[in-house]
Parts: C-alpha cells; structure tokens; sequence
C-alpha cells in the first residue's frame, strides 16, 4: 500500500556514532563571502529589486510629483506635492469610477465563480458525460486572447451588428435587439466568460485534491450527501473557495481588455481604463494616473495578503495534499443529461460562439465592413482576409516581436523563478522570505500600473531602453514572475531533500548536484512554467499598449490598433492565426511535458 | 449480526478487470473475519464493497437479516444507511473539527444534546482519550487518530465493524499495542468485525477467521492455526510466514508414512489419501532444527552448511545450504551458529505438511502437540 512508503522509517537502534565535532572549515562556509549561494541570492535579489521594487517606488514618487516625468525637476524634491491626491478625491470623477470597477468586479467574480465551480463539480464530482470535453474547452479557452473574445463579443451582440440580435429580431419578430453589448451587464457577460476557465481549473483543483476518505467517514457515519456537503466538504474547500475569489476580483479590478473595448463606448470607465486615458489620450494627466494606479495598487495588495493569509490555512488543514485520489463520483443518473445541457450551453457561450463569430467575419470580403451571419453571406465568404494578412507589415512584425519577446522573457522568467523558489523553499538564507514576496508581488500589480511605471522609469534614466523592444522585454519579465514563482516553488517542495544531500555526500559540489540532480528533476515544472509565460507573453496587451513604440508593437497591440482602424475582416483573419500558434504551442507543451513527466517517474 | 458475501463481483476499467471476482464468505456474528492478501488482491474493494462506498457489479451482501446490496432484486442501500462502523486507512480525521466532533459526528441530529455527549465521552474513554475531547484534530499523534477513528467507528452503536488496514501507518511498536487493543475492544463489545490487512502476522494475531485473498478470488479460508500450518496452497503457504518448499518424488508409502527422494535426501513425512505421488512439502522454519552430528543418517537429518546468519534478538535465522538447496531456519539465541559451519539439520517427519494439489481438499487436522512434549530435547 502506498502509505506504507511514506511512513518514516524506524530509528536503527545501533551503537551510537560519536560526535566528531565540526571542522574549522564546515564552521566557517555558511559565514564566507566567496560562498556562491550567498553570491547568487544578492545578484537575483538586485534584478527582482531592479524589475519590480525600484517601478514601484518611481509610481508612488510620480503620485506625489507635480512634474512630468522625463523633466528635469521630476527627481527633486521640490516638485513634490500633494496636489494629485487632493486633485482626485475632490473630482465627482472619482466616485464613479470606484463604483464602476467595484460594480464591474464584483459582478463579475460572481458571475464566474457559480459557472466556474459548477463546471468544476460537474467533472470532477459527478458521471456527467463528455466530462473529458470539458475540460479540454476551459484549456482551450484559457488560452484564446481577451481582446480577441472581447471582439467576438461585440461581433455578437453589439445592438446594430449584433448576430445574435439581429437572429433574435428575425426568429422571433421583436422589433429592439433583445441585447446590448455596450452595458454593464455586458461587461460583466464577456469578462465572465473569460475568467470563467480560471475559476475552473482553481477549483477542479481543490476539489480533486481533497481526500475522499474525508467524506466517505461522514457516509458510513449515517450522513446523507446534503448533510456531508454541509459539514464535511464546505469547511474543508472553504479556504480554497476564498483564495479563488480572491484572485478572480484582483484579476476582475485590473482586467483592460473589456473595460476598453466595451466600457468606453458604454461610458462605464474602471480604474485602469481611466489609468491608460490619463496616460495616452490628451489632455494627459500622469499625476491622476499615478493617484488611481497606488489606488487599486494598495486595494490588490490588501487583497493579496488575505489570499496568502487564506492558503496559509489551507495548508495548515492539509487537504491539499500531493496525492493522488481516486476520485469519488455523484451517479446524477437522469440529471446528468440536465448537467450535461447546462454545461454545453457554457462552452457554447465561452468557446463557441465567439470562435464561430471570429471564423465568419475571417472568411467575410474585407470591402463590406462586419455584417451578421447570414445565409445568403455565405456564397461571399473568401480567403481575401487571410491573403492580405500575409502582406501586412504590422502583423508580420508583431509575430517576430511577440515571438522574441515570449521566449526571451519566458526563459529568464523560469531560470530566475527556479532560483528563487531553490531560495526559497530549500535554503536557510536570511532574506529568502522577502524575496519570495517580492517575486510573488507581482501578481497584485495591475498591468496597466506595471506599464504606467516602466514609462516612468526608463523615460526618467539616461539609458537607451524606451523606445526598444527592451522596455517590452523588462517589462514581460516583471509580469510573469508570480505565476512562474508558484509553479517552481510546488515543484520545488516536490524534489526531497534527500536526493539532492545524497549527491553532495557522494562528492558532488551544491552547484553540481544543483545542476545534475535538482534541475533534472524540475524539468517538467520548467517547462511548464515557460509555455505558460509564453502564451501569457503572446497575450499580453495592456502593459505594452502603454510602453510600445512604432516599430515593437506585439500582437495584441497589433490586433488593438487594427481594430481601431476599422478593418475587421483583416483582425479575425490574424487572430484565428494567433489562435491557431497557441493551440499548436500548448499541444507541443502537453506532449513533452507528458513525455518527460513519464521519465522522471 | 453476521455479514455474509455471495457471488459477489466488482469489475473496474469498464468489465476488464474483475478486481473480486464472485466470492462467498461469512464474518458469523460477534467475530473478526480478516481479508488477507497482497496489494491489489481485492480485499480493500471487498471492505468497501460492504460499507456502500463500491457499488458491486454482482451477487448479494446481507448484514444480519438485511440485504445491503442485491444485484437481482436492485438494491443498494447507501453508505449511511448500512449502520456500519469504519476506520480508515488514512484515519479520515476530519480536520476542522476538534476531537470530540469528530467522534460525536455520526449522533448528531440522532439523538439529544445530553445524550450525544454522554455517548461521545464513553466512546472517548472505551480508546482512552477523553482527555483530549477539546484538542484540535490535527495536533494528534498516529496512535491517538488512529483511537479517534476507532472511536468515531463505535459510538454509533453500529451492528458490524469495518477496519481497512488500520495499523499500516503506525509504527512498529506502537502497532503491536493497538493491535491487542483492537482485539480486546472487539471481544468485549462482541462486535462482528471484518479487518482489512497484508500484514499476515496481524492477521493471525487478530482473527478468528483468515480468508487469504489473491487476483479477486479467496485462495484459503479458515482458522488461523489451520491456515499458517496446513494452508490450502503453495502460495498460501509462501504468503503466510516464512517457509522452506521442497518438491518431492519417487514417493512410496511406508510404514504408514511416505517417503521420497528430494533435492534433500531421503523425505518422510505423514501419508496423504490414495496412492502415493510426487508432491510438494511444507517445513516451517521453526520447525527445522540443528541437531548434533552422532544424529547424521537419522529419519529427516541433512548435512548441510551454514551460509548465512542473521541475529533477530530471540533467535538466529539462518541459511543452511543442504545439496545445493538452501533452507532457512531459526537457530536458539544461546547456540551462536557461525558462517560455513557444517551442521546437520532435522525435522520431525510428522511436522511436514503435504501441500495439496490444486483441486484437492484440505482435512483441517492441525497437529496437536500433547502439553509437556519439549520439542527442543532432539536437538
């Protein structure tokens, strides 16, 4: 039986070895400068403070600034005042923004997390069938690009355009379109069906890790699965339940996609929307945005430290446990056709309709504008998107830059984050807490903020970044760090320290088993970890839109720009391409990481 | 309340695998019946086939006078309507509840407050822990959730017992403990009780009955005694405690024994029904002993060499190679036995056990030793 393995094995009751006392030098080596652990935790501690620290001290300073930054007087303390703040709290503005993105937020976490949890339940709890097909459309979905659904969205239901509307007007006679996009309502609809996958797969995750034994005691105690559910499995996932709602507001607060495409032209403005107008439309006013950025800054950090708080005490009820269990189901007999309709309806909304909507305006003639499926388009239908996509400029550098961009930074992501989480997790290093928060924090920071501050920074040094692709490439770095840092610190606690301290005994320096034990071991977490800041990086949108230049935009830059010029054809041709190199990216991912995880075992 | 099994078939990856394959059984009432086998023989599936957390692919299960489960009468009474008792492997220690909650659990909403926490207390102090009625669950030793568990499986009255390998995560010591506490709480309830283990000396140690599981069937079913001296099979008999088999031809019947020429030499050993024929025997390594060299030529006495020693505190275990066969046994601590020491080795024709052919019934007709015989006075 398995648990047999893991039970500690029994003292061997020999004579006792004497105790040699330590040498000179075993005494000294934790001591001695030269030692490389400590020489690699201040080089990955001055790039962390560098890439994340020092944007958010230049934010804070540029919210108490009256200068511009990049002028001379932006530096001295003269400029400083308190004129911003004063600026922000006196506007009428303020209170309706705070009640948009609160609105906006809220409505959608909880809009997500029921459709999230429920599909989570359905396939991890339940006989529903197709369950396999589910799980692969929340894959499917979390990679397709925002701005891209957010599109598709509007494709949908925008009220003149609309097919969706104009289907709904012609099959049952109403003479309003039953939809509009442009409301908060919408917002809510388009930015849940985008989170929804995250919800999903956070869920699935505390549902399947939880030892069923748990529950079974509570059956064979006499309880009933109502009763069971209430006492047994509730109080248990409840941390996990938090922690996800957590992430998913922090994720509802800083979101830009939806908020810019749709909330603009509804004249529903968040914070981060007002953020980037402040930065890039004029009349600009950087000091406000500055004031909004620490805002929802110190609202995401708050947040941030009940969700480290929460995952505290999920550990401490270790049911998160690394084992695997097999997984105990609901027979939903009759009702599983019931479940199994609710949730295809989900997919249809999340994944298939936006795709169908995207594959149609692809293949309609560029010269007519967006128009609603119908039949008699269909005999216009041509591939005159795609022909001219391959001759555009812009799309074809966006590809290059986003391809450098996603593998530079996802390398130096993983390699950094492996060392952090070694840090971390393995070593006694005084500090190695702070840096661990650090690389974490991160995940609190709005894009749009990250962005604001890069501007600020690399404007304000006499370095030659801003204008280059380096800004783009430091910046895809601080972003990822957070979600990188978790993936190698779980895998990092996976590797028992024994296999590595074997190594050293057998005569290997930390260095070398570092690298012939240790990394073998976390190959497939890296690998992992770098798909996914791939993909992420391919994403990516609101950051860049603030710090781009002409010349580095990458592709969902690109995609905003062609959108904003009109030619839709040409934008669902581009990014049905986009979509199809991130299926190909996860595929390759899911077969070497299947592939190696085989060898490793 | 006696449990009793028929034909009862679980299948897993869709009819393939049939992980118990129609086996009948009875725990009768007030006794301990232990499925014992290797990992993956099916006797976990059994338990949980019982409990209502499996649901079978076939057959009957009956607790007392009611049908749990009926393939052919279409029933399949849930887990918490079974009135079963059960400690798990894993303990399933809830938690987020204190001691006392997680024993009280199963009366909640059955009975009254006073009532409740009268019986959660006595069920605390049957395992010795209502001193720790208010500690937090996680902060408990192995052995301490172990009583818990054991606890929370008693205070609901239940009609039967279930233990799924209840002393697999506890250690050494602590083991021995709870295992004679087990047994003691278990006869002084007079609960009817199925145990669940791969540990062959727990399992004699424990039962009254041993069914020894292998591949969905049950290979041997019977008293402990019976099972380790005259199991129903080689493998049985390689299961169960440590043996020495040695193949056996040329047999003829002899002075109401039969004797044949093995790898060993010369092997007498008590006659089996029908016609002699080459066969199988088992010697049990505590029944396999070192005798001085005047006993050379002697009914059942090899000359052999000593290849390897082993010190386990109350005896030596040794290998003795005998023809190119080696033979384990276990030597008196006080007689230190030496590596390539030549030695002979003896054992009484009558404690040689004929295992049975397949097919072959077993005649439970345990040798008794008359009180008073000093078996080591051969030596």
């Amino acid at each position: 039986m398995t648990t047999e393995l893991q039970r500690p094995a029994p003292r061997r009751s020999g004579p006792r070895e004497p105790e040699i006392p330590p040498t000179r030098t075993q005494r000294m080596r934790r001591r001695l400068p030269g030692d490389p652990r400590t020489l690699i935790f201040i080089a990955v501690a001055a790039v962390l403070v560098w890439e994340i620290a020092i944007p958010l001290v230049i934010l804070v300073w540029g919210s108490f600034s009256g200068a511009r930054p990049g002028s001379d007087e932006f530096f001295s303390a003269s400029s400083l005042t308190l004129e911003n703040y004063l600026g922000a709290f006196d506007s009428d503005r303020l209170g309706g923004v705070l009640w948009d993105t609160v609105l906006f937020a809220v409505g959608t976490t909880v809009a997500s997390f029921t459709l999230g949890t429920f599909l989570a339940w359905v396939v991890e709890r339940t006989n529903t069938p197709f369950r396999n097909f589910i799980t692969l459309m929340m894959v499917l979905r979390m990679i397709l690009p925002g701005v891209l659904t957010t599109i598709a969205w509007i494709f949908l239901a925008s009220p003149r355009v609309g097919t969706l509307n104009t289907w709904a007007q012609a099959l049952l006679g109403l003479e309003n379109p039953p939809f509009n996009i442009y409301s908060m309502a919408g917002m809510i609809w388009v930015e849940t069906m985008d989170i929804l996958p995250l919800v999903f797969l956070l869920m699935s995750a505390a549902l399947r890790s939880m030892d069923p034994s748990l529950e079974e005691a509570s059956q064979v105690s006499g309880k009933g699965v109502f009763t069971t559910t209430r006492l047994i499995t509730l109080p248990l996932i409840l941390p996990a339940i938090l922690a996800t709602l957590i992430l998913v507001l922090i994720r509802g607060i800083e979101t830009f996609e939806v908020p810019a495409l749709i909330g603009v032209p509804a004249q529903r403005f968040t914070f981060v929307v007002e953020i980037w107008r402040q930065t890039s439309t004029t009349p600009t006013d950087f000091g406000l945005a500055a004031v909004y950025a620490i805002l929802i800054l110190l609202f995401c950090a708050c947040l941030l430290w009940f969700y480290n708080h929460m995952t505290r005490n999920a550990n401490m009820f270790a049911v998160v446990s690394g084992k695997a269990f097999r997984p105990r189901r609901i027979d939903l007999r009759r009702v599983r056709w019931v479940t199994w309709a609710g949730s295809m309806l989900i997919i249809l909304c999340s994944v298939g309709l936006p795709m169908i909507i995207l594959t149609w305006a692809s293949f309609y003639p560029p010269y007519r504008g967006f128009q609603p499926i119908t039949v008699e388009g269909f005999s216009e239908l041509s591939l005159d998107n795609y022909r001219a996509i391959l001759d555009q400029d812009l799309v074809q550098r966006a590809f290059v830059n986003s391809t450098v961009l996603g593998i530079g930074s996802a390398t130096a992501v993983v390699l950094l984050m492996t060392i952090v989480a070694w840090i971390s997790v393995k070593t006694t290093i005084r500090g190695r807490k702070l840096l661990d928060s650090l690389a974490f924090a991160p995940i609190a920071i709005p894009a749009v903020a990250m962005g604001v501050a890069f501007l600020w920074l690399y404007l304000s040094l006499p370095v030659p970044i801003y204008g280059t692709i380096w800004i783009l490439f430091l910046l895809y770095v601080a972003r990822f760090t957070a979600v990188a840092l978790r993936i190698m610190a779980a895998a990092m606690t996976q590797v028992n320290d024994e296999l590595h301290e074997a190594a050293e005994v057998a005569g290997a320096s930390w260095v070398r088993s570092f690298r012939t034990v240790t990394m073998p071991l976390l190959r497939p977490a890296m690998l992992a970890a770098w798909i996914f800041v791939l993909i992420h990086a391919y994403r990516e949108l609101s950051a860049s839109l603030i710090v781009y230049s002409y010349g580095n935009e990458p592709i969902g830059v690109a995609i905003f720009d062609i959108w904003e010029n009109g030619s839709y054809g040409l934008l669902a041709a581009f990014g049905m391409l986009v979509v199809v190199v991130l299926i190909v990216f996860s595929i390759a991912a899911k077969l070497i990481s299947s592939r190696y995880g085989v060898k490793e075992e | 309340m006696s449990i009793e099994a028929t034909d009862l078939l679980k299948t897993f990856a869709g009819g393939t695998v049939r992980a118990v394959d129609e086996i009948n059984f009875t725990v009768p009432a007030g006794s301990v019946l232990t499925l014992l086998g290797p990992s993956g023989c099916g006797k976990t599936t059994t338990m949980r086939s019982i409990a209502g957390l499996e649901q079978p692919d076939g057959g009957e299960l009956r607790i007392g006078d009611r049908v749990v489960y009926s393939a052919a009468q279409g029933i399949n009474l849930r887990p918490n309507q079974r009135r079963v008792g059960m400690v798990f492997q894993s303990y399933a220690i809830w938690p987020h509840m204190t001691v006392f909650d997680n024993v009280a659990y199963p009366l909640k909403g059955n009975v009254d407050r006073a009532v409740l926490k009268e019986r959660t207390l006595t069920a605390l102090r049957l395992v010795g822990l209502d001193h720790l009625a208010s500690r937090r669950a996680p902060n408990l030793s192995g052995g301490q959730q172990q009583r818990v568990a054991l606890a929370r499986a008693l205070v609901a009255q239940p009609e039967v017992l279930l233990l799924d390998e209840p002393l697999s995560n506890l250690d050494a010591k602590l083991r021995d403990t709870m295992r004679k506490e087990i047994r003691e709480l278990q006869q002084e309830l007079g609960i009817t009780t199925l145990y669940v283990t791969h540990d062959q000396s727990e399992a004699l140690a424990i039962s009254d009955l041993v069914a020894v599981m292998s591949a969905g069937h049950i290979v041997d079913f019977g008293e402990p005694e019976r099972i380790y001296s005259r199991p129903a099979s080689r493998a049985v008999a390689e299961f169960i405690g440590m043996a020495n088999i040695v193949d056996v031809t040329q047999v003829r019947a002899e002075a109401g024994m039969w004797t044949g020429s093995s790898p060993l030499g010369p092997v007498t050993f008590p006659a089996g029904e029908g016609a002699p024929e080459p066969c199988s025997v088992l010697i049990r390594l505590e029944d396999l002993h070192l005798v001085g060299d005047e006993q050379a030529g002697q009914e059942n006495v090899w000359p052999g060499t000593i290849r390897s020693v082993l010190y386990l505190g109350s005896f030596w275990e040794c290998m003795v190679e005998v023809n190119g066969t080696r033979l384990k046994t276990q030597v008196p601590r006080r007689r230190r036995p030496a590596e390539g020491e030549n030695v002979h080795v003896h054992v009484p024709a009558k404690y040689l056990y004929r295992l049975p052919e397949a097919g072959e019934t077993i005649v439970d007709d345990t040798v008794q030793e008359p009180m008073g015989t000093d078996r080591s006075a051969a030596s």
